[in-house]
């Protein structure tokens, strides 16, 4: 369709052109500010919203570390208070092994829940970085759509001034 | 514990989910159709910028190169506008005027149009040439009806040729605003002007407004505007845009074409009083009285169909109705129309401020007695005296110059005209001195008045607006306000690779848009730029045929100046396509010149060649040995020098051909030399043949003769001559003689013994002479007598017919002259006149002349010849009715008898006079029929007679009565001769004679008691009345017993009466028989001789 009304166009610019107007100029200007302004608009949209939802999921994220830890902590003292029931039930003193056993099972779970904890941080943590890249490209956008338009709004001051 | 597994989760964790970055997307998408339309519309963006750049930059460039007729300045040479620097240069129409310090122009359209166009003479024409020394000096268009300029117009007339001749196509520029005639009549048409409206001053303003009015309606844009205007003037063309802007909107705003009285100027106030408007105004009255059938005449007086007339002067009301008026107007008695606003009635020629050619003058003072804002500055520098040049400054008589919104103070040498009331402070405009805040007119044209703001002075100082009928304020008067200026992107300068500044229009950082534009521009501005350029180098080498290196210099010149011309950033292109030209240019002239000098070479040699072989040829011709030697050696000097001519290729063999083309024609020389002097030879002896056949002697007789070549070449011719002369010498007489001495002469020439040769060709002289003297007598013998006789040449005849006299006795003696030669026995039949002469007399009786100079010419002839007037009258093929009179007078009849057929002839030719019907015979009466002898045959020329002597006394007569066959019995009479003598008696015709009263034909003159009388007295005793010889009847002369038996009968020859010859016929024993002489001849009567001294 493009195809068929350019030659159209050509003609009415050419019509346009001998009445000394410049219409077709100054719309085509116009529509390449306009679309350079508003990619702008567009993209500061976009990364505001990226950062809104990174945010989101840095606060989900860490209130999942919280709960994994919790969750690693029950866990360890119903492993302990399991083993020192079977030993209750066994009759068995406690003694120095049975210690050993405790605190060996403690380090391992207490391993295990700084690892799963240290992960679900780190997952937080990255969105937060990438909420506060998103904020600053946000912040970016609009400038750049501006710059973008330059050209453009120079090209259709020249046209309008001349 | 189990319970409490079913009731808690085993992983503790939420289920949260993470949110998905989403936003922009409807920017996005509204991006991305913006981009899409930009991707669509920029090539329609591209294509409009071409197109905008290469129309512009071309009339750009076509603006500083000029029209062909205001060519740009060449080097040495004047003309082109130039409109940046003033004082204004003069341009007249067709660019050849040198400048005139004497006139100045006006602002607006009319002052554009006085510089480019007219020169502000309402009678210019194409190239001024109306003025002294032109071809159409003494026509005045200004003095035309609008008729007559169209019919000056006319393409095929003879100055739409003129101009065509002068810059290739037809234009009829016509008057101070040059219309040319199509335009003209078109706007005749759509103003409904009559043809004899007068095509002065005022018709030509208002034709003017109409057009410009007619190109403005339909332009909504100032670049419109222009385009508009510059394709009705070419002349604008030339104009600046901002100069021809301001022009633009001074007219729309008030301005006129018009500085004459009665044309459009406005007075401020009143929202219908501009200037426009009553110009307008003034082109509908104008229209309106001539869709009512009035017409303007040249002295300014309106007039009707009907008759009716009037006076713009005279007061009296407009004959057009007040309704005809567009809405709003009213016609003042003895104005144009007017808007009710008008408070001041306007007079043309009076004190209308029509008439006063300001524009946007404005009142006085208002209504009460303020001044209101004084004259404009450009009506006051006008006044004073300055001139407004197109690029918008003023310029003084003294050459003070002052340019609006420079800065510069107003003019203070104008200040001191200001009316009462008014000052002008110094670089401000002139105001009131009420007006408490001057305006500075350093940052505002003062062209225009300044935009009146609500609580500015100007309003307060402004009258009251007047109510209208609605009661509603009228909108206030604003002044024409300063167009809006359009500001100029300053150019793009850049610092070029080179380290140079060089200017670019758009900048180079712009979108492929506008680079389209800086393109086209370029492109379009170089290409007019150097199309233009080259016409002019043409143009330019023309004026420096032969000469390259004074061309090249002038087109450097040229250049120079273009290039200077051009904006800076084309320069270096243009210069570089221009001085491309320029060299090419020269190149050619170069070439030209080369093959100039070769062509001239080889045609001076050529010239010499043939000159030379000319010479050799007649060399040849002449058989002069050092003639010849001394032409070979030129002719083989010239022919060796071509052979080494460069440029020709002429060879050895092409010499030799020259040589021997040259000797063959140099035999063709010597030919036709032979031939010429046998000619000259042939002529001469001719000459002297012919000389001696008239007893004279040519000059170079003896040489010619003596010559043996003329012997040689013509023997006969030789031997004819030798023969004439020797005849002319030996018998000086011979051919003056008469025919028969001649014959004797050469009867006794060929019985002589021959003594020489050359006597042998006389006798054939002589025989030659003879039958040429022959043949003349019977031609022309009066015109042989006149050669051949000098010692007694024939009577001449006077020119002179006045006397009549002598015109007579001249007649008579060439009759006497005719007769000797019968006598002389030179002819048989007399021949009275000359083959010339005989056709003037010819033509004198003939049909075309006059019947009364006829007879009177016929008369003379008959009195003069006499007895030979009927062989005169046929010798001059006379008309047959002259002939018969001529020979009846001549026979003794009346004179008046000529005049008399000759009128009724005419009378018949008239077809006046209707003969009887029927023919002679049925009509003649019995007696005439008896009287007329046997043999006797009524020719044409008596028929005629008879008739034209009818037609002569029959006027008013009906053919048929009784009476017209009296006249024509009467008419017969008088044809036969017959009259009434003085003394009553009948004479001629035919009467009864003798006792037996019988019909005799009578010669005229002669009655029958003559005829009586005579025979009675020769038969008592007169016998000298017979004549030589006695009549004898029966072997008795007559008595009056045989006489009063006899009749006479006239003696009868080819059907004619011998005038005066009878035979006496005697009735005996009832036979007929003859009276005889004594030798038993029929005796034949002379009545001339028997009734001499008779009484009648």
């Amino acid at each position: 369709m493009q195809a068929a009304i350019l030659p159209a166009l050509a003609g009415s610019a050419a019509t346009a052109g001998a009445a000394g107007t410049t219409i077709f100029s100054q719309l085509a200007y116009g529509a390449q500010a306009a679309s350079a302004l508003m990619g702008g608009v567009a993209a500061f949209q976009g990364a505001q919203a990226e950062k809104e939802a990174a945010e989101v999921n840095s606060y989900i994220g860490r209130t999942r570390a919280m709960q994994t830890d919790i969750s690693h902590m029950r866990g360890l003292a119903g492993e302990l208070a399991e083993m020192r029931s079977v030993f209750g039930a066994n009759q068995q003193r406690p003694n120095v092994g049975t210690f050993e056993v405790y605190r060996e099972l403690r380090d391992a779970r207490a391993r295990e829940r700084r690892i799963d904890f240290g992960n679900r941080m780190q997952e937080s943590a990255d969105f937060r970085t990438a909420a506060r890249n998103a904020g600053a490209q946000a912040r970016m956008a609009l400038p750049m759509g501006l710059m973008r338009a330059a050209p453009s709004l120079f090209d259709l001051y020249q046209l309008r001034m001349r | 514990m189990a319970e409490l597994r079913k009731i808690v989760r085993r992983d503790p964790i939420s289920d949260f989910r993470r949110v998905a970055p989403v936003g922009g997307t409807a920017f996005a998408g509204l991006a991305q159709m913006a981009k899409e339309a930009y991707e669509w519309m920029a090539p329609a963006g591209v294509e409009e910028q071409q197109v905008i750049a290469a129309e512009a930059w071309r009339e750009y460039a076509r603006s500083i190169m000029g029209d062909p007729a205001a060519a740009p300045p060449l080097p040495g040479a004047q003309g082109g506008l130039d409109f940046s620097n003033p004082p204004p240069a003069w341009v007249a129409s067709g660019g050849d005027m040198p400048p005139n310090p004497n006139l100045s122009f006006g602002g607006g359209l009319l002052g554009l149009v006085d510089q480019t166009e007219g020169g502000g003479d309402y009678s210019t024409l194409f190239g001024h040439s109306q003025r002294e020394g032109g071809p159409f000096a003494g026509v005045d268009v200004a003095r035309m009806t609008i008729g007559q300029a169209l019919e000056f117009a006319d393409p095929s007339g003879p100055y739409a040729q003129w101009v065509l001749s002068q810059v290739g196509r037809v234009a009829t520029p016509m008057g101070r605003f040059q219309i040319v005639g199509s335009t003209l009549r078109s706007a005749v048409e759509g103003m409904g002007l009559a043809l004899s409206t007068p095509f002065n001053a005022q018709t030509q303003g208002a034709i003017a407004g109409y057009l410009a009015r007619q190109r403005l309606q339909g332009a909504s844009t100032p670049e419109a505007q222009r385009a508009a205007l510059r394709n009705e003037w070419e002349g604008f063309r030339r104009v600046p845009d901002d100069v021809l802007q301001a022009a633009i909107d001074e007219f729309m705003a008030g301005g006129s074409f018009s500085d004459m009285p009665g044309a459009a100027s406005a007075p401020a106030g009143g929202s219908r009083s501009s200037a426009s408007e009553t110009s307008q105004d003034a082109e509908r009255f104008m229209r309106a009285m001539a869709g009512q059938g009035w017409t303007l005449r040249p002295d300014g007086i309106w007039a009707s169909q009907t008759g009716d007339t009037w006076d713009p002067t005279s007061g009296e009301p407009a004959p057009v109705a007040v309704g005809e008026a567009p809405e709003g107007m009213f016609v003042m008695p003895g104005q144009y129309p007017r808007t009710a606003m008008d408070a001041a009635p306007r007079r043309p020629g009076g004190d209308d401020p029509l008439d006063q050619g300001g524009t946007r003058r404005p009142p006085a003072a208002g209504a009460d007695g303020v001044p209101a804002v004084g004259p404009t500055p450009a009506e006051m520098l006008t006044a004073a005296g300055w001139t407004l040049h197109s690029n918008g400054a003023w310029v003084s008589p003294e050459g003070e110059t002052w340019r609006p919104g420079s800065g510069e103070p107003f003019p203070a040498s104008v200040m001191s005209d200001l009316p009462e009331g008014m000052f002008v402070m110094p670089g401000y405009y002139p105001r009131t001195g009420q007006d408490p805040t001057p305006l500075r007119i350093g940052v505002t044209d003062p062209i225009y008045r300044p935009q009146a703001r609500p609580g500015s002075p100007l309003v307060a100082l402004r009258p009251p607006a007047r109510p209208n009928p609605t009661g509603t304020p009228e909108t206030e008067a604003v002044p024409a306000t300063r167009p809006q200026a359009r500001p100029i992107v300053p150019e793009t300068t850049i610092r070029t690779a080179e380290g140079r500044l060089a200017p670019r229009l758009y900048s180079p950082l712009s979108g492929p848009i506008l680079q389209a534009y800086n393109a086209a521009a370029g492109v379009a501005f170089v290409s007019e730029a150097v199309m233009r350029g080259r016409e002019d180098l043409m143009a330019l080498s023309q004026q420096f045929l032969g000469n390259p290196d004074g061309f090249r210099q002038a087109a450097e010149g040229y250049l120079e100046g273009l290039v200077e011309q051009a904006p800076v950033q084309f320069r270096e292109d243009l210069r570089a396509e221009i001085a491309t030209e320029v060299h090419r240019r020269y190149l050619g002239m170069v070439d030209e010149r080369y093959r100039e000098i070769r062509e001239r070479a080889d045609n001076s040699s050529r010239a010499l060649m043939d000159r030379y072989a000319t010479d050799l040829a007649e060399a040849y011709a002449s058989g002069r040995p050092e003639d010849i030697a001394a032409a070979e050696q030129a002719l083989e000097g010239i022919l060796v020098a071509r052979e080494q001519l460069p440029g020709v290729a002429w060879t050895r063999e092409q010499s030799q051909n020259v040589v021997l083309e040259t000797m063959r024609e140099g035999e063709r020389l010597r030919a036709r030399a032979g031939q010429e002097r046998s000619d000259a030879l042939k002529v001469r002896l001719q000459t002297i043949i012919d000389a001696a056949e008239a007893g004279r002697s040519a000059a170079d007789e003896a040489a010619v003769l003596a010559d043996p070549s003329a012997a040689a070449l013509h023997p006969e011719l030789y031997a004819e001559a030798q023969a004439m002369t020797a005849l002319r010498d030996a018998l000086p007489s011979f051919r003056s003689a008469t025919p028969a001495e001649q014959a004797a002469a050469i009867a006794q020439e060929r019985a002589r013994p021959i003594g020489e040769r050359f006597e042998l060709g006389i006798l054939d002289a002589m025989e030659s002479v003879h039958a040429a003297t022959v043949s003349a007598l019977d031609d022309d013998p009066i015109a042989w007598a006149q050669q051949h006789r000098p010692s007694n040449p024939p009577p001449p005849l006077p020119t002179d017919m006045t006397d009549l006299a002598a015109w007579e006795n001249a007649l008579t003696a060439r009759r006497d002259y005719a007769l000797g030669m019968v006598t002389d026995g030179y002819v048989d039949e007399p021949l009275f006149f000359t083959e010339a002469e005989r056709d003037a007399f010819t033509a004198l009786i003939g049909d075309g002349t006059d019947p009364i100079a006829r007879a009177a010419i016929g008369l003379s002839l008959t009195r003069a010849f006499g007895s030979q007037a009927g062989r005169v009258m046929t010798e001059l093929d006379a008309a047959p009715v002259l002939r018969h009179s001529a020979a009846v007078v001549a026979a003794g009849g009346s004179e008046a008898l000529i005049a008399e057929a000759l009128r009724g002839q005419q009378l018949l030719d008239d077809n006046v006079v209707r003969l009887p019907p029927g023919s002679l015979d049925t009509i003649m009466p019995e007696d005439v029929r008896a009287g007329l002898p046997e043999g006797f045959r009524f020719n044409e020329a008596l028929v005629d007679t008879i008739h034209a002597l009818y037609a002569a006394r029959a006027q008013g007569v009906d053919p048929s009565s009784q009476d017209a066959t009296d006249l024509l019995t009467g008419a017969i009479q008088s044809a036969l001769g017959q009259e009434t003598h003085a003394r009553g008696r009948l004479t001629g015709g035919v009467q009864e004679v003798g006792e037996q009263e019988a019909p005799t034909l009578l010669p005229p003159g002669i009655s029958a008691r003559q005829v009586e009388d005579g025979l009675t007295r020769a038969i008592g005793g007169e016998v000298g009345r017979w004549g030589a010889v006695v009549p004898m009847f029966d072997g008795q002369p007559l008595t009056t017993d045989v006489m009063d038996n006899a009749r006479l009968v006239p003696i009868v020859r080819n059907g004619q009466v011998v005038t005066g010859r009878y035979r006496i016929e005697v009735l005996y024993s009832g036979a007929v028989a003859d009276v005889e002489d004594g030798r038993g001849n029929i005796f034949i009567l002379d009545m001339g001789l028997l009734t001499r001294g008779v009484p009648r």
